[in-house]
C-alpha cells in the first residue's frame, strides 16, 4: 500500500493544476492580498473566515483555496506596509522600515515589484524545504525547548540595534516598554490577572494586533497630517520595470532572498515563533551582513526582500512541524489545521499513510499557488498604487476607519478600538522623543513568548535543581547567547574598526543622548 | 521646548511607570515576578542613563516642534475618540458616515483655493461611497461583523 | 450661502437613505419578550456565542452543530466570536446578555469555572441556565518514549521517592490539566511540579521532544501521534474508545475524574419552555448519524448529558476544584 512519494507529489501536482482549482487560487489570492492590505485584518483572520466556507468544499479543494488566502494575505501586509508605512499583517512589521522610505523616495511601484517577487519566491523556497525535508527538519525543531524559546526572543531583541536609525538607547528603552506592555493581563505561568490596574477589560491584555494599528496607522496619520502636504509622496509608474527589477534584484540580493527565506522557513517551523519573529531576523541578518548597512532604514531594496521573502517562507516552514507532528507552527497553521481536522484528515506522523494524496495536493499546490500570485498581485500593485494619487485628506479618515473596523473585527471588541487610538497617541509622543514605533512594536511581539519560556524554564529549573543547566548550558540555548552577544556587539566593533581606519562615519544627529 | 527638555520629561514619565509596575510586580511570587523585575530594571536603568545624559549636556538642539499644526493634531485624536466612544450607541455605519464627512471637511481647511461647496460635496461623495464598500467588503463579502447600535 | 444650505440638505437626505439601505440589510436588533413568542420560539435566528478564535475547537464543534440547526431551529445560528482571556471574555458576555433566548453560547467544563476561581471572570456556575453537553475529552497522563515510567504505579513511586522532582506538563495554567493534575497528586499523596505551558499542541511538543517528565494532555489532541508516547492512565469513568487497553485512574485506586465538556448554555433565567425546546433540538442534532460520522472524523468523542446533568457535574466539581486550588496555590 505504500506509496511512493513521487508519486504523490506528481499526482498532487496534476489534482492542483485542474483549472477548478486555479480559479479557487486565484480567487483565494486576490482575497487574502485584499484582507492582507487591510490593516487590523491579518493571515490568520483571513484563512480563519474562510475555514467555514471550506467545509462545502472536497477537503483536497478547500484546502487549496485555504492554502492560496494565506500565502495572499501574507504577501497583501506588505502593500500597506510600503504605500503608508502601515504593517497590513504584523508580518510585514520589517518591511516598513525600508518600504516607506522607498515611496517618500518616489520609488513606491519598484518597492512594491521587488516584495512581489520576494514574496514569491520567499514563498516557493518555504514549500520546497517543506517538501524535501519535513521529516528531519521537524525533529529538529523539537529540540527547540523554553529556555531555547526565551534566548530566541533575546536573539530576536538585539534587532533592536539594527533598526533604531537614531539612538541605541532610545530603541532598547522602546522595546523594553513594548515587552512590558505585553505583560499586562493574564500571568502565562500562574494563570492569575496581574497589572490590570482592577480594570477588568485589562485581564484580557493588549492584543497585538490593535495595539500595532496604533502603533503604526494612528500615529502614521498622526506624523502625516502635521504639515500641510497634500500628497504622501510623489508617484510616477516607472516604465519597463519589472525587467530592470529583476535584474537589479538578480544582482544585488540573490543571496539574501535565499538567506532570508530559509531563515523564515527554520523560524517559521519553531511553534508559537512564526511571520513577525522571522521577518525581523531576517532584515536584521541582511543589514548585519551587507558591506553597507548604513542605507538600511533609508530605502534600501535589500531590506524589503529580506523581510518579505522571510514572511512568506514562513508558511511554508510552519507546516513542518503540523504535517510530521500535528503541532501548527503558527496561529494561522492552527487554522488550516482545524480545516485538516474538520475533513478527517489527521495531521501527524500517520498523515502521509492514511490521507497522502490530500496532504501532497496542498503542498503543491502552494508552489502553484506562489506562481499565482505574481501575475495577480502585479495586477493589484497598480491598483493600490493609486492611493499615492489620493490627497492626504481624504486618505487619512478612511486609514483611520479602516483601523477602527480592523482593530473592532479581531475580538469584536470596542475595547480594542480604544487600545488601538490610546497607543496610537502614545506611539505618536514618543516618536516625538526619538523612539520609533518599531521596537515598540518588537517589544510587544516577542514580549508574551519570552515571558512564557523564561517562566516554564524557570518553573523546570526548579524542579530539577539547576538554574544554570537548563537556562545556560543546553547546546542550542548556548549558540543563541553567542549569537545574541555577537548581534549586539559586531555593529560597535565594525564602526570602531572604520574609524580607526579613518573612515567618515556619519554621526547621529541627535548629539545630545 | 528643546529635545532636552523633552528627554527628560519623558525619563521621568518612563520612572514613574516603573514605580506603579514595581508596586504591583513585589505583590507577585517566584518565578512570575523574574520577568517584570527584569524589565523594569531595564527601564529604570536607561531611563537614568538618559536623564544624566541631558542633565549634564549643554548642547542645545532646537527641535523642529514649532512647525507641527498641534491645533490640527489634537482636533484630529479628540475628534476621533468622539467617533469611537458613540460608535456602540449609534451603530457603525451612522456614526462612520459623519465621521468621515466632518474629517475630510476639515482637514480641506487648508485648500484655500477649494470652494466650500466643493470640499462638502466632494466629501460627501467619499463618504458615502467608503460606507458601501466598507459594507460590501465587511459584512457581505468577509462577513466580519461590525459594531451595531440603535441605528445602523 | 444658498450652496451651503443645498449641501446640508443632501447630506441628511442621504444620511437618512443609507440608515434605511443598511438597516434593511442587516438583522433587527428589537427583542420582543412577549409570552406567545415562547410557542413559536424560535422564530429568528439565534446568536451563538464562541469565546474563542474561529476555527478553533469550540468553533468547529459549533458548526457541526450548525450544520444541522436549520431542521431544528428554522434558521442557522448566527456566530460571535469573543475570544480573550482563555474564553473568560466571551463566557462573561453569554452570561451578561438578554435571557431572550436569542443569544446562547457555547463553554467548556471545567474552563469558565476555573475562570470564576482565580479571578480573571466575573460570573460563576450560577450565571447560566444549561442546555446540554455535546462532547466531551478527558486527559490522559502520558511518558516520552523511552521514558522509564509506563504506568501509574511506577509514576508513583518515582514522584513519591524525588517529591517535586518530577515535572508534569498541563496544556495551560489553571485549566483543567492543571485540576486534573493537583487532583492526582491530592489522591495519590505525591508532589510533582506543575508545568503550565501554552495549549495541548505545545504539551505535545514537549513531550515529543523530551522537555517534561509527563504531561497531562487532553485525548483529542494528542491522539494522533499515540504511538510515539507512553499511555498511563485516564481521568475517565470507564475505559475510552479512543484509547483502547489503557486503565483509568479510578481502577488504579485514585478516583481522578476530569474532561473538557463541551457544553451550551444560555444566559441565567431562560423560559423553561425555551430552555426544554433547545435541549430537544440539539438532542435531534446530536442523534443525527451525519453529525456523529463527522465528529468521529474530526477525532471528538461524542458524549450526550442533558442540562441538568451538566448542571449537577458543576456544582460538584466546582467545590472540589475550588478546594484544590485553594490549597495548592498558596
Amino acid at each position: 500500500m505504500e506509496q511512493n512519494i513521487i508519486e504523490l507529489i506528481i499526482s498532487g501536482f496534476m489534482n492542483s493544476l485542474s483549472p477548478y482549482h486555479i480559479l479557487l487560487m486565484v480567487f483565494g489570492i486576490a482575497a487574502g492580498i485584499v484582507v492582507g492590505t487591510l490593516p487590523g485584518l491579518t493571515a490568520t483572520m483571513a484563512v480563519a473566515l474562510l475555514v467555514p466556507v471550506t467545509f462545502v468544499m472536497e477537503p483536497a479543494s478547500g484546502l487549496v483555496m485555504l492554502g492560496a488566502v494565506w500565502c495572499g494575505a501574507i504577501y497583501g501586509g506588505a502593500n500597506a506596509a510600503i504605500l503608508l508605512n502601515i504593517p497590513g499583517t504584523p508580518s510585514s512589521i520589517a518591511t516598513t522600515f525600508d518600504g516607506y522610505q522607498m515611496t517618500k523616495n518616489g520609488a513606491a511601484d519598484k518597492a512594491l515589484l521587488a516584495s512581489l517577487i520576494s514574496s514569491v519566491i520567499g514563498g516557493i523556497v518555504g514549500v520546497v524545504i517543506l517538501l524535501t525535508l519535513f521529516a528531519p527538519l521537524a525533529q529538529v525543531s523539537l529540540k527547540f525547548g523554553k529556555p531555547e524559546y526565551f534566548w530566541l526572543c533575546i536573539f530576536g531583541l538585539t534587532t533592536i540595534s539594527a533598526m533604531s536609525t537614531g539612538n541605541v538607547l532610545k530603541g532598547l528603552l522602546g522595546g523594553l516598554l513594548g515587552l512590558l506592555i505585553g505583560t499586562i493581563g493574564l500571568d502565562p505561568v500562574a494563570g492569575i490577572p496581574r497589572f490590570t490596574f482592577g480594570y477588568r477589560p485589562l485581564i484580557q491584555g493588549i492584543q497585538l494586533v490593535p495595539a500595532l494599528i496604533g502603533f503604526f496607522a494612528f500615529s502614521q496619520m498622526l506624523t502625516l497630517m502635521e504639515r500641510n502636504e497634500k500628497y504622501i509622496a510623489k508617484y510616477k509608474q516607472t516604465p519597463n520595470l519589472f525587467k530592470s527589477l529583476v535584474s537589479e534584484m538578480l544582482q544585488k540580493g540573490r543571496s539574501i532572498i535565499i538567506r532570508s527565506s530559509i531563515l523564515g522557513a527554520f523560524i517559521g517551523m519553531l511553534p508559537g515563533a512564526g511571520g513577525p519573529v522571522a521577518s525581523l531576523i531576517a532584515y536584521n541578518e541582511a543589514k548585519r551582513w551587507d558591506k553597507n548597512p548604513e542605507k538600511y532604514g533609508k530605502g534600501a531594496l535589500e531590506g524589503i526582500m529580506a523581510s518579505e521573502s522571510s514572511n512568506n517562507a514562513v508558511i511554508g516552514g510552519s507546516l513542518i512541524p503540523m504535517m510530521a507532528l500535528g503541532i501548527p507552527g503558527c496561529p494561522a497553521a492552527a487554522v488550516v489545521m482545524g480545516g485538516l481536522l474538520a475533513h478527517g484528515i489527521i495531521p501527524g506522523s500517520k498523515l502521509l499513510t492514511q490521507s497522502g494524496d490530500v496532504a501532497y495536493t496542498f503542498i503543491t499546490s502552494l508552489i502553484i499557488a506562489n506562481l499565482i500570485m505574481l501575475p495577480v498581485g502585479y495586477f493589484m500593485i497598480k491598483l493600490v498604487a493609486n492611493i499615492l494619487n489620493v490627497p492626504l485628506y481624504f486618505v487619512a479618515p478612511i486609514i483611520l476607519v479602516l483601523s477602527s473596523i480592523g482593530a473592532y473585527a479581531l475580538r469584536n471588541s470596542m475595547f480594542d478600538v480604544f487600545v488601538m487610538v490610546i497607543f496610537g497617541v502614545i506611539a505618536y509622543i514618543l516618536s516625538k522623543v526619538g523612539i520609533d514605533p518599531g521596537p515598540l512594536a518588537l517589544g510587544l511581539v516577542l514580549g508574551p513568548i519570552a515571558e512564557d519560556a523564561l517562566g516554564v524554564s524557570l518553573v523546570i529549573a526548579h524542579a530539577k535543581g539547576s538554574i544554570l543547566q537548563i537556562m545556560f548550558l543546553r547546546p542550542v540555548s548556548f549558540i543563541l547567547i553567542i549569537l545574541s552577544i555577537l548581534s549586539v556587539f559586531t555593529p560597535l566593533i565594525l564602526s570602531h574598526i572604520k574609524k580607526n581606519i579613518g573612515l567618515e562615519v556619519k554621526k547621529n544627529d541627535s548629539t545630545v543622548c | 521646548m528643546t529635545q532636552r527638555f523633552a528627554n527628560i520629561i519623558m525619563s521621568f514619565v518612563m520612572l514613574g511607570i516603573c514605580a506603579v509596575f514595581l508596586y504591583q510586580t513585589n505583590k507577585l511570587s517566584y518565578p512570575s515576578n523574574v520577568f517584570p523585575y527584569i524589565l523594569i530594571g531595564g527601564i529604570a536603568i536607561l531611563s537614568l542613563i538618559i536623564l544624566l545624559q541631558n542633565v549634564f549636556s549643554k548642547v542645545e538642539v532646537r527641535e523642529k516642534f514649532n512647525q507641527i499644526n498641534y491645533k490640527r493634531i489634537i482636533s484630529i485624536v479628540v475628534i476621533s475618540i468622539i467617533y469611537i466612544s458613540v460608535i456602540s450607541t449609534f451603530g457603525f455605519y451612522s456614526v462612520t458616515f459623519i465621521y468621515l464627512i466632518v474629517m475630510c471637511v476639515s482637514l480641506q481647511s487648508q485648500e484655500a483655493n477649494i470652494k466650500m461647496a466643493m470640499k462638502v460635496r466632494n466629501s460627501l461623495l467619499l463618504s458615502t461611497s467608503i460606507v458601501i464598500l466598507v459594507y460590501i467588503v465587511f459584512n457581505i463579502l468577509l462577513k466580519v461583523p461590525t459594531p451595531r447600535g440603535f441605528l445602523i | 450661502m444658498k450652496l451651503k444650505n443645498k449641501s446640508i440638505v443632501s447630506v441628511s437626505l442621504l444620511l437618512i437613505a443609507l440608515m434605511i439601505l443598511i438597516s434593511g440589510c442587516g438583522q433587527s436588533n428589537t427583542p420582543t419578550p412577549e409570552k406567545k413568542s415562547e410557542a413559536n420560539y424560535p422564530d429568528r435566528p439565534i446568536n451563538m456565542i464562541v469565546p474563542y478564535d474561529p476555527g478553533g475547537g469550540s468553533d468547529m464543534l459549533t458548526r457541526m452543530i450548525d450544520k444541522h440547526a436549520k431542521e431544528q431551529f428554522g434558521n442557522n445560528f448566527t456566530f460571535v466570536y469573543k475570544p480573550g482571556a482563555g474564553g473568560a471574555v466571551g463566557a462573561s458576555d453569554i452570561a451578561k446578555s438578554k435571557n431572550d433566548g436569542y443569544t446562547i453560547g457555547t463553554v467548556n467544563i471545567p474552563n469558565y469555572l476555573l475562570q470564576s476561581i482565580s479571578g480573571s471572570g466575573d460570573f460563576n456556575a450560577d450565571s447560566f441556565d444549561y442546555i446540554c453537553q455535546t462532547a466531551s475529552d478527558p486527559q490522559i497522563l502520558i511518558t516520552p518514549q523511552g521514558s522509564k515510567y509506563t504506568t501509574i504505579e511506577e509514576f508513583v513511586q518515582a514522584a513519591k521517592d524525588n517529591p517535586g522532582k518530577l515535572t508534569v506538563g498541563v496544556p495551560g495554567a489553571l485549566g483543567d490539566g492543571h485540576v486534573a493534575t493537583l487532583m492526582f497528586m491530592e489522591k495519590a499523596g505525591i508532589e510533582v511540579s506543575i508545568v503550565p505551558l501554552k495549549g495541548g499542541s505545545d504539551l505535545l511538543g514537549s513531550i515529543l521532544g523530551k522537555h517534561i517528565d509527563a504531561g497531562m494532555a487532553n485525548i483529542g489532541v494528542v491522539i494522533s501521534e499515540k504511538d510515539n508516547f507512553n499511555i498511563l492512565g485516564v481521568t475517565f469513568d470507564k475505559e475510552h474508545p479512543f484509547v483502547p487497553g489503557v486503565p483509568t485512574f479510578k481502577e488504579k485506586g485514585y478516583d481522578v475524574q476530569s474532561f473538557v465538556g463541551r457544553i451550551y448554555v444560555a444566559p441565567k433565567g431562560l423560559a423553561p419552555e425555551m430552555l426544554q425546546k433547545l435541549e430537544t433540538g440539539f438532542k435531534n442534532i446530536w442523534d443525527n448519524s451525519e453529525y456523529q460520522d463527522s465528529m468521529r472524523n474530526a477525532m471528538f468523542s461524542t458524549d450526550w448529558k442533558t442540562g441538568n446533568e451538566v448542571k449537577e457535574f458543576v456544582t460538584k466539581y466546582h467545590a472540589e476544584a475550588k478546594a484544590l486550588i485553594e490549597k495548592y496555590n498558596k
